[in-house]
């Protein structure tokens, strides 16, 4: 076990390494995997990103949560923390599913207990009969089997004496597939089981010793895998095995009287049981236990505001069939092999009704056939389950009169286990709603983003999705729900959602996604299912606890960093020209190299930014500066925007103070080599400073030219040339002194002239 | 590959290795010469007979017996054969119909000639009968001479073609026909012969006006070119009924036209004392309308066994061998089967009178004093601890087995053994690998969730002797899921209506009805019809995905018909033998054919498994292939397989009684060293049969002589190769060695043949080699235990052998360790040459 922690740990840290920021706790374990019922609990949270746990979200009814005292260091450390769960006495048995938050987000659901047998540990030496793991009863163990070998349990047992063993796995969400056996000491098997009915892969037995002895349970995966996902918890006492109560449902604020089915409940008496007026999730959890028992059995009741009939005997044959009021709900039990019941309904002409057969997903091993008839005995619908379906008939009444429902099982079979539930419904236009995940982080005041799809049943306008239920102490009132209708005749949306800046990092929260709709006068609501990821999170489990279905967690992470930073250089932006290109750079941070869009505003009158992105890969892109070529010189602000989405976090980076100067096109400079002489001449550079759009021909002239001094009659910088040297001679009798050289560049620009004059340049006329 | 080259041997050089390894397993094989392959092949081959149609002795019969002993002759066609056979003293008969003289008593009503008599005239006369000295009269009625008569298209044409083998499949009968000609496979779709022989090629091949002309007649004929050869004569009866149905207008039979009932053939049985080796058959076919008509002429032919007997195209068989041989006789799909058995007296033959333990030796003994075929000794003690621990569990006797067995003086020692046995768990793993084989575990038929669930199953059937009736009527009616009804994998293997139909006879019925489903039976009775009936009662099981993946819910819908494909027509619940069945409403039709399958009469379903039992422990069935049971493959003794298949209901479907009955005869207790008079006996069980160990049992005997184990990816340290529940562990030394795909449900997908591969596993494969080299293997244990040499090759003798070495073998094997200079190296070698050796390979 202790081996399986540790990879669960390597696992979750594995896990959380995928992402960045949100390094949101991941639970692989509890240890144990139950709390007791009335006396607190230290059950330790094994998993990765743990540190700094703030809380424990649980579904278990009146649970009070804290960290263990005494521990040190408890909740600090990254792989374990320890809770203490204290329960009311009378909180029932059942599967229930918990979430941890951190200051980096939560964890994903998990499933564990409330069981009223004390836990144990498997040891992890307990791979042979000879080396098995003797227990007192009664028990249960929490374990994990491994691969290619099994778990031996040793017991003392007296003659006379009733063992119940149950393999709690799949139904939390363990991959274990589990077969038990109990051995005596001779290794010959006594008791086997395998996916028992109703229990879908876990198994479970009863067994009376004939003799008193040792005996050995071995448990194992029917295909020998095994690791940290393998878990089981192995109850081990004295406690009856149902199957499902009967009636199966009950109305919401009554108090039905139950019988418990299954195939060891002997001596169990009637329980009678009170339906609150609300119930989550339309599931009550149930225990029972015998008078003297060892641990008690769970099971859970259907609760919803049909009213309730039970099947009432002889319903064998049309003639007798017993009739139900719809809307309404019917239990049923096959009592034998081959039986098959009949309802009467009065069906009215037009009348369009759902008749819904529930079995296996309440635990029945029943596979329903349904069909009906018409008073005159031709069937007109027939219905079977299929996949997680437990069958329907959706069907209009043609006419009024007398309809008859037959129910069987498809393979015909009975017994007292086999029990059934119809419901019969109006049927009604509407939709069902799903989304693709149980749980998101989001950042302080950050975005999480939803998909929703729907299925539409005779509507195609829009769904108003919203989130509700946030829970106890938290809200979501002031978040920015964006996208949140699946527009008319579509079937899917993804909703960013922006947190409330007031949610904190390390709060966390549940709520639902619920999609409305006005259908004709009549307001229709649906909560979003999340089934899907809880089977795939659950190992495939069929049918997770149905109080958990839509249920979503929320954690609050810390504010998301930035993740790019962006620069401009001043921008010259020359007159005449009227257009000027520059670089937008970026600085991507913390492995973001998604594209970055980007805007241009605040920009002087009349002038344009054309803008692209900064692509994947990329860490800069070019912008065009269009605008008037009449601007006065001087320095304009701008800003330049970029927006990008890392890690489904949005981020706006500006820069509010980008230079834009508006300059000349072109710039002139003389400049003498030296003092020329009487009767000699000296070299002059002509340099210019030319902005992209001035880039022709440039022709040059002297201004204001000395008497005495000669220059080339044509002096001309060619396009693309930024520098000319002439030369400069001073006739002989040119007066010598000080004196100032100026030129005069002319260029055209879009057609049109442009002459723009080199400061004076100070210049010596010398003796020679 | 890698290749295993042993150290002794690198020393030694490739010729001196190979000198030593042969030289070692020459030695060890020499200790057990029965059991060399060459042998074990040899023993396949069959005298190769005498000479056919040899003159009749006629001898002095005490009388003379003719059939028919009268007949009519009702219309111009009419024909009859006579039978002649004659009984001698001491119960010996022979047929004389060829040295018969037969003579018309009126010739101007009844000519006879070649044994044949047709009319000539309405009125009243006798057929004269002389030979060895007796005469009798056959009185004959002859009437409706004049009166012109209509060939039948279905029971004059196409029986023609048939008999002329026109529409065999490698003919006109193929799928696609030849030469654009195309007919029915052996006349089973009139519909479409109709079609092909008068509509098609603008009726160039039948000419009414001159039906001489027809290419129906000039191809076979060869008057023109035929790519089939000459497969006519004028003189043909064949030749006749095409000419005058063509020259009659090719004409198809009316709606109420009387149709074939029944064919009856004879004698039906009879034994032929040599010099009597030939025996003429006479086929008689019945009609609706009350008419009877020899059609020896017109049947088809063929022999179960050539080697012990011929029969030609008129029915005359000659016998070759000693031997028994079913004489399959076909007219259209009716078929019957005459058995005719020829004895020969072997010089120096004395039956010895074995002893019989029970019944299953009285009926072998009895077959095999008939055909004097001598059974062998009885086999050693240390045989038989060997073999019956291989066929009861799979496994060798572990040297502390072998050496209790041998050392306890109880005579009854054998049969406490085998109770013993019975109820090993491993009898239960080795049967249910079996049953694997055959119900087609593996992960990508049944997934990788259900072959666990259904093994267990399986494994716990046979552990707790479930009945086999019951074990049947579970399999065939099982439903709901596959995970929880292990059971109901059945028909996720056979996922359809025709896969049902398919895997169902072969398993319980042991019919191999595969053909029937394009075309009727091409060589034996069922019919297209016969295929589609018993799918009627499969057709309603359906399939469907349940919410845990790969689970499947297997359910009997309340409505649904089978179709046959060619007809149209809707088909009703068919039963072999029962005709059909009416089974109105939604109820589930398999527990109506489970009903019918394991009632105690039923004729196939206890011979099959017994005819399996069987063949398993005596490497050959009574049947063989063991589940091909069919008119045109008899089994070698009838009267046992009844008797061990009434004695297996008689005992509730008891599988473990049966066996039990089979592993104490004396039977299953012979030598597999054979003697001059049972050295060509293949099928009358006389002596033991060797045969290669299974793949799987090879290699458990390998991991335990060695006492290094083999592991298997995804299954617990332990599991021994017979203990799988599926080949998909990918182990190549067990595919190498046979171990099958199980993608049918046929035994024979189990190979059993020898080929090179497996040959350089064993000399130089790395299994072997690792096994044999392995630090903490059995020798090494031995030798940390301070075992002598003689010591450590007893106990490796016991082991593998499960017998102490002879003198010479502990001689040779202590020489050559000695030899080699280093002991473990040289006991290494006499490892490996124990387990190359045949005694070691073989089951014996």
């Amino acid at each position: 076990m202790k081996r399986f922690i540790a990879a669960a740990l390597a696992i979750a840290s594995a896990l959380a390494a995928h992402q960045a920021w949100a390094q949101a706790p991941a639970v692989s374990d509890t240890v144990p995997s139950a709390a007791v019922p009335g006396q607190p609990t230290d059950i330790a949270l094994v998993g990765g990103n743990l540190a700094g746990a703030t809380g424990v979200w649980t579904n278990m009814p009146s649970a009070a949560i804290e960290l263990t005292p005494g521990i040190e260091g408890n909740g600090t450390k990254a792989d374990t923390v320890s809770y203490r769960v204290s329960l009311p006495p009378e909180a029932p048995l059942g599967i229930y599913g918990l979430r941890l938050a951190t200051g980096q987000g939560i964890s994903g659901l998990r499933l564990w207990m409330i069981d009223d047998l004390p836990s144990i540990q498997d040891s992890g030496a307990n791979k042979t009969v000879e080396t098995a793991q003797e227990l007192s009863l009664p028990i249960a163990v929490d374990g994990a089997c491994e691969a290619e070998s099994y778990d031996f349990y040793k017991i003392n047992a007296t003659a006379g004496q009733r063992l119940s063993v149950e393999a709690v796995a799949r139904r939390l969400g363990s991959a274990l597939d589990p077969v038990i056996r109990l051995l005596d000491a001779a290794g010959r098997e006594l008791a086997y089981s395998d996916d028992e009915a109703g229990l879908g892969a876990d198994s479970r037995f009863v067994h009376v010793f004939a003799e008193g002895g040792t005996y050995f349970i071995e448990i194992r995966d029917i295909r020998y895998q095994g690791g940290a996902n393998y878990r089981y918890r192995l109850r081990l006492g004295d406690f009856p095995l149902p199957t499902a109560p009967f009636p199966m449902g009950g109305r919401l604020g009554t108090s039905p009287k139950l019988t418990i089915t299954g195939p060891a409940v002997e001596s169990l008496a009637a329980i009678t049981v009170a339906i609150p007026a609300s119930v989550p999730g339309g599931r009550l959890p149930l225990a029972v236990k015998y008078p003297d028992g060892q641990g008690s059995a769970m099971l859970s009741l259907v609760v919803s505001p049909l009213a309730e009939q039970v099947e009432f005997e002889p319903n064998d044959a049309p003639e007798s069939a017993s009739t139900i009021a719809v809307p309404g709900a019917v239990n049923g039990r096959f009592e034998t092999a081959k039986d098959r019941d009949y309802y009467a309904i009065q069906g009215k002409a037009g009348q369009r009704f759902w008749l819904r057969g529930r079995t296996r997903s309440l635990g029945s091993p029943s596979d329903l056939f349904l069909r009906l008839y018409k008073a005159d005995g031709a069937m007109v619908a027939e219905a079977e389950d299929a996949g997680t379906d437990d069958g329907l008939i959706d069907y209009t009444f043609p006419e009024d009169g007398v309809y008859r429902l037959m129910v069987e099982d498809l393979n015909r079979r009975g017994g007292p286990e086999h029990v059934y539930r119809i419901e019969a419904e109006a049927y009604r236009p509407g939709f069902t709603l799903a989304v693709e995940a149980d749980k998101f982080d989001a950042p302080k005041a950050g975005v999480f983003v939803v998909k929703v799809t729907s299925a539409r049943r005779d509507y195609n306008g829009p769904i108003t999705l919203g989130l509700e239920g946030a829970g106890e102490g938290f809200t979501l009132a002031n978040s920015t729900l964006a996208n949140n209708v699946i527009a008319e005749g579509q079937n899917e949306v993804v909703m960013n959602v922006t947190l409330p800046s007031a949610l904190e990092p390390g709060q966390w929260l549940t709520m639902q996604v619920v999609g409305r709709a006005k259908i004709g006068e009549v307001e229709f609501a649906a909560r979003a299912s999340t089934l899907t990821p809880l089977r795939a999170a659950f190992n495939g489990l069929a049918y997770p606890p149905a109080e958990l279905d839509g249920s979503i967690g929320l954690g609050v992470s810390p504010v998301f960093p930035d993740f790019f930073q962006l620069a401009v250089d001043p921008v010259a932006f020359p007159q005449i020209a009227g257009t000027a290109t520059f670089l937008v750079k970026a600085t991507k941070l913390n492995g973001f190299d998604d594209p970055i869009a980007l805007t241009v505003d605040s920009l002087p009158p009349g002038v344009t930014a054309t803008v692209a992105p900064i692509e994947k890969g990329k860490a800069e892109v070019a912008v065009q500066l269009t605008g008037p070529g009449s601007l006065a010189e001087a320095e304009y602000p701008f800003r330049v925007t970029g927006s990008a989405t890392f890690q489904n976090q949005p981020r706006q980076v500006a820069l509010p103070a980008a230079v834009l100067r508006v300059v000349k096109p072109i710039e002139v400079a003389v400049a003498p080599a030296g003092a020329v002489a009487r009767g000699a001449a000296q070299k002059v550079k002509i340099v210019l400073t030319r902005n992209p759009a001035a880039a022709g021909a440039v022709t040059i002239a002297f201004k204001d030219l000395p008497a005495g001094l000669t220059v080339p009659a044509e002096i001309t910088i060619a396009e693309g040339q930024n520098e000319v040297e002439i030369d400069l001679a001073a006739a002989v009798d040119a007066a010598v002194g000080p004196a100032g050289l100026t030129v005069v560049a002319t260029t055209k620009i879009n057609d049109k002239p442009f002459t723009v004059e080199s400061p004076q340049v100070a210049f010596e006329i010398s003796m020679p | 590959m890698r290749l295993f080259i042993h150290e002794p041997c690198r020393k030694l050089g490739p010729a001196g290795r190979r000198a030593v390894s042969w030289t070692l397993l020459a030695v060890f094989s020499a200790a057990f010469p029965a059991l060399g392959l060459p042998a074990a092949h040899a023993e396949e081959a069959q005298d190769a007979g005498d000479p056919a149609l040899e003159p009749i002795v006629i001898g002095t019969p005490e009388r003379i017996e003719v059939y028919p002993t009268e007949f009519k002759l009702e219309s111009a066609r009419a024909r009859m054969h006579l039978v002649v056979s004659g009984h001698y003293a001491g119960g010996g008969v022979q047929d004389l119909t060829r040295a018969a003289e037969l003579v018309s008593t009126n010739e101007a009503v009844l000519k006879v000639a070649g044994g044949l008599a047709t009319g000539v005239a309405d009125g009243s006369a006798d057929v004269l009968v002389r030979v060895g000295g007796q005469e009798l009269r056959v009185p004959v009625q002859v009437s409706n001479q004049q009166v012109a008569e209509r060939v039948s298209f279905n029971y004059g044409t196409l029986v023609a073609l048939s008999k002329q083998g026109c529409n065999s499949g490698a003919c006109h009968g193929s799928p696609s026909g030849k030469a654009g000609f195309r007919l029915s496979l052996r006349a089973y779709d009139p519909a479409l012969d109709t079609l092909t022989l008068i509509r098609e090629s603008y009726n160039r091949r039948t000419n009414s006006f001159e039906p001489e002309k027809s290419l129906l007649l000039r191809k076979p004929l060869m008057q023109i070119a035929h790519g089939g050869g000459r497969r006519l004569r004028t003189t043909d009866p064949a030749y006749e009924i095409l000419h005058d149905w063509i020259q009659q207008g090719c004409q198809l039979d009316p709606p109420d036209a009387p149709t074939c009932v029944r064919v009856d053939v004879y004698p039906r049985q009879r034994i032929l004392h040599r010099p009597a080796h030939t025996q003429q058959l006479h086929v008689l076919a019945s009609f609706s309308d009350g008419s009877v008509r020899d059609i020896t002429q017109l049947a088809a032919f063929s022999s179960s066994d050539e080697a012990v007997a011929t029969v030609d195209e008129n029915g005359l068989v000659v016998g070759h061998d000693r031997g028994e041989a079913a004489i399959l006789v076909r007219y259209l799909e009716k078929i019957e089967t005459a058995y005719v058995m020829f004895l020969k007296d072997i010089e120096g033959f004395q039956w010895n009178d074995p002893p019989e333990n029970n019944y299953i030796d009285r009926f072998v003994f009895e077959k095999l004093q008939q055909l004097q075929i001598l059974p062998s000794e009885l086999c050693s003690d240390e045989e038989f601890v060997r073999r019956v621990y291989l066929d009861v569990i799979g496994v060798l006797p572990t040297v502390a087995e072998v050496a209790a067995f041998l050392g306890d003086q109880d005579p009854n020692k054998r049969a406490g053994l085998v109770d013993a046995l019975l109820e090993r768990p491993e009898y239960a793993d080795y049967w249910t690998l079996k049953w694997g084989d055959l119900l087609r575990l593996r992960n990508n038929k049944v997934t990788p969730a259900g072959v666990p669930k259904f093994h267990r199953w399986l494994t716990t059937a046979l552990r707790d002797n479930m009945p086999y009736d019951q074990f049947a009527r579970e399999l065939l009616t099982a439903d709901g899921s596959t995970f929880s009804n292990p059971p109901a994998n059945y028909f996720r293997t056979a996922a359809d209506t025709n896969d049902c139909t398919e895997t169902t006879s072969q398993l319980f019925l042991g019919i191999r009805i595969q053909c029937a489903k394009c075309h009727n039976h091409p060589f034996e009775r069922w019919t297209q019809d016969n295929y589609y009936g018993i799918g009627a009662f499969f057709n309603r099981v359906q399939r469907k995905a349940s919410a845990r993946p790969d689970e499947l819910v297997v359910y009997v819908a309340r409505a649904g018909e089978v179709t046959q494909p060619r007809t149209g027509q809707q088909m009703k619940p068919w039963l072999p033998l029962t005709g059909d069945a009416e089974l109105p409403g939604e109820g589930d039709r398999r527990q109506v054919f489970v009903d019918w399958l394991v009632q105690p009469d039923n004729p196939f379903f206890a011979k099959v498994e017994v005819n399996r039992i069987w063949g398993h422990l005596i490497g050959r069935g009574i049947v063989e292939p063991v589940d091909d049971f069919r008119d045109s493959n008899p089994p070698s003794s009838a009267a046992l397989l009844d008797a061990l298949a009434r004695d297996f209901v008689e005992h509730g479907f008891d599988r473990k009684h049966v066996l039990r009955a089979i592993l104490n005869s004396r039977t299953y207790q012979l030598s597999s060293r054979k003697n001059e008079f049972n050295k060509n006996d293949v099928k009358y069980f006389s002596h033991s049969r060797t045969r290669l160990l299974s793949a799987e049992q090879l290699l458990d005997a390998i991991c335990q002589v060695t006492g290094v184990p083999e592991k298997y990816a995804g299954l617990p340290a332990g599991t021994r190769a017979t203990q799988l529940p599926s080949p998909d562990v990918d182990n190549y030394f067990l595919k190498v060695f046979g171990q099958p795909a199980r993608e049918t449900a046929c035994q024979c997908e189990r190979s059993n043949e020898s080929n090179l591969s497996q040959a350089l596993q064993m000399i130089n494969g790395p299994l072997v080699h690792s096994k044999v080299r392995d630090e903490n293997n059995r020798l090494r244990q031995l030798l940390a235990q301070g075992k002598t040499n003689e010591e450590i090759i007893t106990e490796l003798y016991l082991a593998a052998f499960a017998r102490r070495p002879g003198e010479p073998e502990m001689a040779a094997a202590v020489n050559h360790i000695a030899a080699s200079g280093d002991q473990v190296r040289g006991l290494e070698d006499v490892l490996w040459a124990l387990l190359n050796a045949n005694e070691f390979l073989f089951q014996h």
